[in-house]
């Protein structure tokens, strides 16, 4: 309870016994001296109430009104957030500058990473091999990596052919993390090359879209390189018992009767698939790899347009 | 008689109920006032707290960014050996300057090279600039960041690319640097600078002032003091004194205006 409720209490009390004393008492000086006695309490009164109301006036003056009193005071030394910021900013171009500095010393002690200026160096490579695509000089350099001639033997082989044909099958792997070591060594460069050329030719088999409308496509454009690139002699030795073989196992199995049946099975273990149309026939080749590849084309709907061209180019070297 | 009583009563009664209004009224003022000082003590010491940990992030903001540049084969052809002498003698020569800067600012950008040279001039401690900014630019074994920016700059001495550079990015500086950073970090140095310039401009044998200067430097080892002439005698014989005291005069009148 404060001071002043009290007060007020007080003075309801006291004024509540003035008017008991002045209803029950009949004398007149009880109530000359209950006269008295309010006129004493009226002037502490109005000196309690000019009081009061004097130090709420100073208080209203020396405080204002409310609300008012949330002032933020600029401050000249001191920084705001946004400067702050700022200054951030800065020092993050300045770290940026000596990370630049590392990098470049880093180039002195001939301790760079050499997997990030060699996948520079490749990109740059593929990015040219995709740049020539399907010209002329495109399809000599990927010819080139898959049947390599060899001047000792005078004689073509086929050392990347692998990278010619996706079989489901990963192709190995190859280890372009690895260090190739200085690339401004021109062996080192040609070898760096042709390995990423040969990863740039199998990414592209394996992304190639092998519709039938595709594939006669690319065939129709391309066949003339082709047929530049391969000469008789050369198909003969390196394409020709391939093509033959492919041609007579597709006759055959064509010829059997449920063929289109027995390769819509799923995933065969090669007892049954091997068995397909005889045992006899499918070892009568050194290799399986023609079976299956005639098991992906009918999975792939373009088995008639790939033997129509590897007729063609059965008829081609005929002569 | 009676009715005199009573009246003085109910007149006490309501004065006393007066002076209770405003002896109320008086406390919801001063409980008004303490809330206010509080909410006001709290902001402060959240801003208060907010600058400390600001201040300590630039503190220790010293870090490194590092950044890698995809060299083409003839870039790191040159680069290589340049930086590999550097790495055993410690000196870079105008034509690997040339190169290995000019593989950095296509990395970095000639706005990101020039924030970043702004960058260094900050004393991050203090928040102010870098007393010693100038000397490690110019010392002779210095770290590469240095004498990569010196390159930079030489690069701007000629008094039209020095325009031309200042045309193309002062909007974009103006706008990243706020006034009151100028005036803690760089108004002082522009404004003596300036008024270096004009005591110069004003003295009619400015030959012999700068032999003075010279002298007194020479003999007293006082070039630190004197700085702020010489620098104007070295601009004058680079020929572009009068592009950059017009350069300087038109940051001061940005900030000044604002």
């Amino acid at each position: 309870m404060t001071l002043a409720l009290k007060i007020v209490i007080a003075s309801v009390i006291f004024c509540t016994l003035t008017w008991a004393l002045l209803i029950k008492s009949k004398k007149k000086v009880v109530t000359a001296i209950l006269l008295a006695m309010t006129g004493l309490f009226i002037t502490a009164a109005s000196f309690y109430a000019y009081m009061e109301f004097h130090a709420y006036q100073k208080r209203m003056e020396k405080y204002g009104a409310h609300n008012s009193n949330i002032v933020e005071q600029p401050n000249e030394k001191r920084y705001s957030e946004k400067e702050f910021a700022v200054f951030q900013q800065f020092q993050e171009h300045r770290n940026s500058l000596n990370g630049y500095e590392a990098f470049l010393l880093e180039i002195g002690l001939n301790e760079m990473d050499h997997v990030s200026y060699q996948n520079t160096i490749r990109d740059q490579i593929m990015a040219n091999l995709e740049n020539e695509e399907y010209g002329e000089t495109y399809w000599n350099t990927v010819f080139n990596i898959a049947f390599e001639y060899n001047g000792n033997t005078k004689k073509y082989h086929r050392p990347n052919y692998n990278a010619m044909y996706v079989v489901p099958a990963e192709y190995e792997y190859i280890p372009l993390e690895g260090d190739y070591g200085d690339l401004n060594v021109p062996e080192n460069y040609v070898y760096f090359e042709r390995i990423c050329r040969l990863f740039y030719i199998h990414q592209k088999v394996k992304l190639f879209d092998r519709s039938a409308e595709n594939i006669t496509n690319l065939w129709k454009q391309n066949k003339s390189f082709i047929y530049t690139f391969f000469s008789k002699s050369k198909y003969d030795e390196l394409c020709k018992q391939v093509v033959d073989d492919l041609i007579e196992i597709h006759d055959t199995l064509t010829t059997t009767l449920n063929y289109a049946e027995f390769y819509k099975m799923y995933n065969v273990s090669d007892d049954v698939f091997l068995d397909f149309p005889s045992l006899e026939y499918t070892s009568s080749f050194e290799y399986s790899w023609p079976f299956s590849f005639w098991d992906r084309r009918f999975a792939e709907n373009n088995a008639p347009e790939v033997y129509a061209i590897l007729k063609e180019i059965q008829d081609h070297y005929k002569n | 008689m009676k009715k005199a009583v009573t009246i003085l009563t109910i007149m006490g009664l309501g004065l006393v109920g007066l002076a209770y209004y405003f002896s109320f009224e008086s406390l919801k003022l001063i409980e008004q006032k303490e809330e206010d000082d509080y909410i006001n003590q709290v902001i402060l010491e959240n801003e208060m707290v907010a600058e400390e940990s600001a201040k300590e992030e630039l503190l220790y903001g010293n870090t490194i960014i590092y950044r890698s540049v995809d060299l083409s084969k003839p870039e790191y052809a040159t680069v290589s050996p340049c930086m590999n002498r550097f790495q055993s003698t410690g000196e870079l020569d105008a034509l690997c300057m040339n190169v290995v800067l000019d593989v950095v600012v296509d990395d970095f950008g000639e706005e990101g090279f020039i924030n970043a040279i702004i960058g260094s001039s900050i004393d991050y401690g203090n928040l102010a600039l870098h007393p010693t900014f100038l000397n490690n630019l110019f010392k002779e074994h210095t770290s590469l960041a240095n004498k990569l920016s010196l390159g930079f700059l030489n690069r701007y001495r000629n008094p039209d690319r020095l325009q031309k550079v200042f045309n193309e990015y002062k909007d974009v500086l103006f706008n990243n640097i706020p006034k009151g950073i100028y005036q803690k970090i760089f108004e002082q140095q522009i404004v003596e600078c300036m008024s270096a310039y004009e005591e110069i401009a004003s003295k009619n044998n400015k030959e012999a002032f700068f032999e003075g200067i010279y002298f007194k430097a020479d003999t007293q080892n006082l070039h630190g003091q004197y700085w702020k002439y010489t620098f104007w005698k070295r601009r004058a014989i680079e020929k572009n004194d009068e592009v950059l005291y017009t350069i300087l005069s038109e940051i001061k009148a940005y900030y000044n205006d604002q």
